[in-house]
């Protein structure tokens, strides 16, 4: 059996050595490797997918001992909740590789820091130890710090800076709670399908760990009060930046409060779970509010994102406290399937914002207007992406808040306020969009060209998979039910 | 199987054929509208004869997606078909010098495959689903052309309100769907208590939203910015009766302290948006308010318990409204405005339109034989023998007599005036679109007998309804024809022009608030964000503290030792005098000091 | 201890005082190095006294007073020697002035 996770998550770690030993080349060539890589690693993923996932347990698990005596290995595979995540990772950074292959400015640490990045991602998605997931957590810290300082916009050292020393403190709690939860384990180990088949804390231990794996996930989610680090970094990161950030490392947070909070310490989470929904529901409306009073694009996305994270947040406490299996199932395919969704939907406007920012060089919502006349394809683009995040049905974030406030009202009623989330962010995207694309057409745009081939192509993906997620949804939730319904605990 | 889908997919993929071909797009329309059409009508006929077609499509786990084909259902969807088609049929001529056709009847085909799914839906999620598509279809079609100056803003406004509405509805379907453990609409009866007046307020509100009904009825006046087939099909006949369709349809499980909310709710915006369009100035303004008018007066039937009556009315409006558009779209083409005052007198300029309008108003103030006048009749029966007939039946009989008032005043305002000559291009379409859903509006009470035999019910009958009802739109029609509404509404009228604002409306109670909320949270994010900063500042301040510390504390520590030494040294150095006779002293006193102590250790042991 | 002997260990410890205080209390180096031939001197009587008086019959204590001479000769002998030396240099043999060695 070939071992298809390994090599896939490795391929882009390669690819950046070859880029590396071949420092000579030029920027066309340099593109032209990361977008292959990219390329053979997206299809690798989607063997990984075709190759079949199991309702119980992990599958296609690759296993080499590592430091046996202290019980950590090199483990990896994936399950119904990390597939799809693994999934939409390789498809944004092949789209991204595309999307950058106009960068001029030193490709080649530009190529090699996003190759590096996209093996963290993988790496921390299919990690099956629990050092290993910490390795690759911390890796991506430093591919975003170097992408944000040396190729974001005005303000990019403090943004990346305050990102790396923020995000890196808040990881700092889940390396204690995994010592913790390694020394709580009965034959010492870090191999993270033990944790979960027999979670090895419980009472105050159990409560401290899940406390400290909640900051560290609350940070990087990220959920109100933690958040304000997202904002500047989106500001200044490049749109490539942008939208591995968003679409990508955003799912590092939800993903270990799915798989570290709630399935190795479920009894503390269902005793904490009260207040987690709190903060989820009030990232969710305060990010919405926050979103409202935005003029910059970029910040305005970056607050839905708080937003829809809280929907996540939601679900996952609303699985945590409800002991009924089905409910419990239908809260988890609603998370899973919101962190798709969001990476592609967010992955898309950002791409949009930097390819309007690209020829305006402005983010500012008050300097446009009328430009549907000018750019009409990055405009209905736009207000398709803008419809899909604000949860119209048909489009991908409907499924997924559908079933979340649908589990939410069964378990926790007083939580469906945070529905009022959804209206406002259409009043926002509505605003967003008159201001820039609607009304009288600015002088200051009206030779702005349209998108060319290159931005079309990134684009169409993600716009078509908005679509498809929307009507058809059951094809990436089958794969999610599946592992969800067989959860116990 | 097959012709259900053919209902739903021939608009949608015509408007994928549409956008991709973008040539001959209005007859490309007719055609895909055309197929629908057929299939509807086939369906329906299915449905006269016993049929009911089920499609089940994959949706959530557990919750599949249910198409089904009952009478209702059937019914609603051929009344959207044909309504539709002749829409699109008049939109040929109307948009026909407009250079945006693709769009406009893309959109209008995608808006017609959402509702034909949403009257056809069995289950609460498509529905959902559907509800919110025509939601998007109405922004799209608003704010059509997007560079006007109002536009935009009436466009998010349509939306903004009616999707603030529609919480409700989503929290009626969760509701119901927990409840029932299932989310087929079928399975809904059956809910009993509190929860059956929770969730019967919840879907009101919905339908308040997307009815516009008070106090949610200024979106649909703003509307009117958009292109005049889309007020004539979406704003008449379709969009806006997804809220009565949806009340419509889940009456029998709603219990009886909703069935009264809903019908005291439907009669104030009867008589409040019929006030409203007696004051209006604008043709299209005043027809749509007359929409909330009428809209009202089917919840009130719903209310009453017979939602026959609403169904029947839902039918005769949707004809006689978008007649009633139609011909306002061909004025609006010939002034280039919709204002009364500009208006005066076209009617003369186009008799064959004008005569159209006067009978669709006919229809709609309930003069017989025309629909208007045996839906009405049904719906003053149905409130005469409710359980709160007494605080219907004023609501009824206000509401006909403003629908006679107002649309007597307009039809007087589009009559007396100069004639002045103009031709239209596009006019032969548009009147024949406009001609055929006139003559529906004359002929369609006739049917009503046997649609409500297809339904199983039989149709209210009362003499008294009758003479009420005739009394009532006589008496209308003769106050509009004869008085203007400055005297009819007197001191209210200013109030009246203004929509019926209530100290400040939505701008004040929600938008303002909603910015309020806004600018604090950006405000609060300043303050979190100075926060983490001073953390970090924190942080480099103990950093400095610790280098101060090292460099004050011990490294001083460490030179004062070293200092010392050398004091120390040098102080031993005074003893290096370099005189020889110094160091003899040194030597000697030395010498004598070991003696002495020689001696007194050996003489001590 | 007869009294012969008592008087002449107190000779010879007067004519020691006599050299230390010289030899300290002197500037010049002549006058030091006389005081050291005093030193020298002091030792020697008691030597020849406790010979004479205490045990006449070894010649260990002549023997002594010959080598003592000796050593004194050439010590004067380096002395001088360097008070020379040291006049030629500087001119003058004043110890006070010799501070080159100052640590």
């Amino acid at each position: 059996m070939l071992p298809i996770v390994s090599m896939t998550i490795f391929l882009p770690l390669v690819g950046a050595l070859l880029v590396m030993a071949m420092h000579k080349l030029p920027a066309k060539s340099v593109h032209a490797i990361g977008i292959a890589i990219s390329g053979l690693t997206l299809i690798g993923t989607i063997l990984m997918w075709m190759r079949g996932i199991e309702a119980t347990g992990f599958s296609q698990v690759e296993e080499i001992d590592w430091m046996p005596t202290i019980g950590a290995a090199y483990r990896v595979g994936v399950d119904g909740i990390s597939m799809p995540l693994v999934l939409l990772s390789s498809l944004l950074f092949f789209l991204t590789f595309i999307f950058s292959s106009k960068v001029k400015d030193r490709p080649h640490a530009f190529v090699i820091l996003m190759l590096l990045l996209e093996t963290a991602a993988l790496g921390t998605f299919t990690a099956l130890d629990a050092i290993l997931f910490y390795v690759f957590f911390e890796v991506s810290l430093v591919s975003m710090y170097f992408m944000i300082a040396g190729w974001g916009h005005e303000d990019r050292q403090r943004a990346a800076l305050m990102f790396f020393i923020y995000t890196l403190l808040g990881s700092l709690p889940l390396l204690l709670a995994i010592l913790g939860l390694y020394l709580g384990s009965d034959p010492n180990t870090f191999d993270m399908r033990q944790w979960i088949e027999n979670p090895p804390l419980s009472g105050i231990a159990a409560m401290l760990a899940l406390i400290a794996m909640l900051f560290t996930f609350a940070v990087k989610t990220p959920v109100f009060p933690l958040h304000t680090w997202l904002p500047a970094a989106h500001v200044q990161a490049p749109a490539a930046g942008s939208v591995i950030l968003a679409g990508v490392m955003l799912k590092f947070g939800t993903y270990g409060l799915v798989r570290f909070s709630l399935q190795m310490t479920p009894d503390a989470f269902r005793e904490a779970g009260q207040v987690v929904l709190a903060f989820g529901v009030v990232a969710a409306i305060y990010g919405a509010f926050a979103a409202l009073a935005q003029r910059d694009l970029k910040r305005m996305i970056a607050y839905t994102s708080v937003n829809h994270m809280g929907y996540v947040v939601i679900g996952v406490a609303i699985a945590a406290l409800t002991l009924d299996p089905t409910l419990r199932a239908i809260a988890l395919d609603g998370s899973v399937l919101q962190m798709v969704s969001h990476g592609l939907v967010t992955g898309a406007l950002f791409f949009l914002v930097g390819m309007l920012q690209d020829r305006t060089k402005t983010r500012d919502m008050d300097q446009f207007g009328g430009l549907l006349n000018v750019t009409p394809i990055l405009g209905w683009s736009f207000i398709l992406a803008a419809f899909a995040s604000l949860g119209l049905p048909g489009l991908a974030h409907f499924p997924a808040e559908f079933q979340i406030f649908l589990a939410t009202l069964r378990v926790e009623p007083w939580a469906i306020i945070a529905i009022l989330g959804i209206v406002i962010t259409a009043g926002l995207y509505l605003q967003a969009i008159s201001k820039v694309f609607l009304g009288a057409t600015n002088e200051k745009w009206i030779g702005m060209k349209d998108l060319n081939f290159r931005e079309v192509v990134t684009l169409a993906p993600l716009l078509l998979l908005i679509i498809a997620v929307g009507i058809a949804p059951f094809w990436i939730l089958e794969m999610i039910h599946n592992t969800t319904a067989a959860l116990q605990f | 199987m097959s012709v259900l889908l053919t209902v739903l997919l021939a608009p949608l993929l015509t408007a994928v054929l549409i956008l991709v071909v973008r040539r001959a797009t209005g007859w490309l329309a007719l055609f895909g509208l055309l197929i629908s059409t057929s299939a509807a009508a086939l369906l329906l006929i299915g449905a006269f004869n016993g049929q009911s077609v089920e499609i089940i499509l994959p949706g959530l786990p557990d919750m599949p997606l249910r198409i089904i084909a009952t009478p209702l259902t059937s019914l609603l969807s051929v009344m959207v078909a044909i309504v539709s088609f002749f829409v699109v049929l008049y939109g040929t001529g109307y948009m026909s010098s407009d250079r945006q056709q693709p769009r406009f009847f893309a959109t209008m085909l995608l808006f017609v495959a959402a509702m034909q799914t949403l009257v056809l839906a069995g289950d609460w999620i498509l529905l959902l689903a559907a509800w919110e598509i025509i939601g998007l279809s109405s922004y799209l079609l608003i704010g059509f052309w997007y560079d006007k100056p109002k536009v935009p803003a009436a466009a998010n406004r349509a939306f903004l309100v009616t999707r603030s509405a529609d919480i409700g509805l989503y929290i009626a379907v969760f509701i119901l769907i927990a409840s029932t453990q299932n989310s087929a609409l079928a399975a809904t009866s059956g809910l009993g208590g509190p929860i059956a007046n929770i969730t019967g307020i919840l879907l009101l509100i919905a339908a308040i939203g997307k009815s516009a009904q008070t106090p949610m009825h200024d979106w649909l006046q703003r509307a009117m910015a958009g292109p005049t087939p889309v007020s004539a099909l979406l704003h008449s006949a379709t969009l806006v009766a997804a809220g009565a369709i949806l009340l419509i349809r889940t009456a029998p499980i709603l219990p009886a302290e909703t069935m009264l909310a809903i019908g005291i709710v439907g009669g104030i915006t009867a008589i409040v948006t019929g006030m409203i369009a007696l004051a209006e100035k604008d043709l299209k303004r005043m027809l749509a308010a007359s929409t909330s008018s009428q809209y009202g007066l089917m919840l009130l039937a719903v209310g009453a318990g017979v939602p026959l009556a609403a169904l029947l009315h839902l039918l005769a409006h949707a004809v006689m409204k978008s007649s009633l558009f139609l011909g306002a779209g061909v004025f609006q083409h010939s002034r280039k405005a919709t204002l009364f005052s500009t208006l005066k007198g076209v009617g003369r300029d186009h008799p064959k339109i004008f005569i159209g309008f006067t009978l669709a108003a006919f229809a709609l103030a309930g003069i017989p034989p025309l629909s208007g006048f045996f839906s009405k009749d049904t719906i003053i029966a149905a409130s005469l023998v409710s359980s709160n007939a007494s605080l219907l039946v004023p609501f009824v009989l206000g509401g006909t007599a403003l629908t006679g008032a107002y649309m007597a005043r307009a039809i007087r305002i589009l009559w007396s005036g100069e004639r002045q000559t103009k031709t239209l291009v596009g006019i032969t379409t548009m009147g024949l679109g406009m001609g055929v859903l006139v003559v529906l509006a004359v002929v369609l009470g006739f049917t009503f007998p046997q649609i409500a035999e297809l339904l199983g019910e039989h149709l209210p009958e009362n003499p008294l309804a009758m003479v009420l009802g005739l009394v009532a739109a006589f008496s209308g029609l003769g106050l509009g024809w004869f008085i203007p509404s400055k005297r009819l509404l007197g001191p209210i009228l200013p109030w009246a022009q203004n929509g019926f604002v209530l100290a400040g409306g939505f701008d004040v109670w929600i938008v303002r608030p909603a910015f309020f909320l806004a600018r604090q949270s950006e405000h609060f994010e300043k303050i979190l964000y100075k926060t983490i900063l001073a953390i970090g500042q924190a942080g480099l301040n103990l950093g400095r503290a610790a280098r101060f510390g090292d460099e004050r504390g011990i490294d001083e520590m460490i030179a004062a030792l070293v200092q010392g030494t050398i004091r120390m040294g040098g102080r031993a150095r005074n003893l290096q005098s370099g005189l020889i006779h110094k160091e003899m002293a040194i030597a000697i006193v030395g010498t004598m000091l070991i003696f002495v102590s020689l001696f007194v250790f050996i003489l001590t042991t | 201890m007869s009294i012969e002997l008592v008087l002449a260990l107190t000779t010879g410890a007067a004519l020691f005082g006599v050299g230390i205080y010289g030899a300290l209390s002197q500037t010049n180096l002549v006058m030091i190095m006389m005081g050291v031939e005093l030193i020298l001197a002091g030792a020697m009587v008691n030597l020849v006294a406790f010979w004479r008086f205490l045990h006449p019959e070894t010649a260990a204590g002549q023997m002594f007073v010959l080598i003592v001479m000796t050593v004194m000769a050439i010590e004067m002998a380096v002395g001088f020697g360097v008070a020379i030396a040291r006049f030629r240099s500087r001119g003058s043999v004043e110890m006070e002035e010799a501070v080159e060695l100052k640590g």
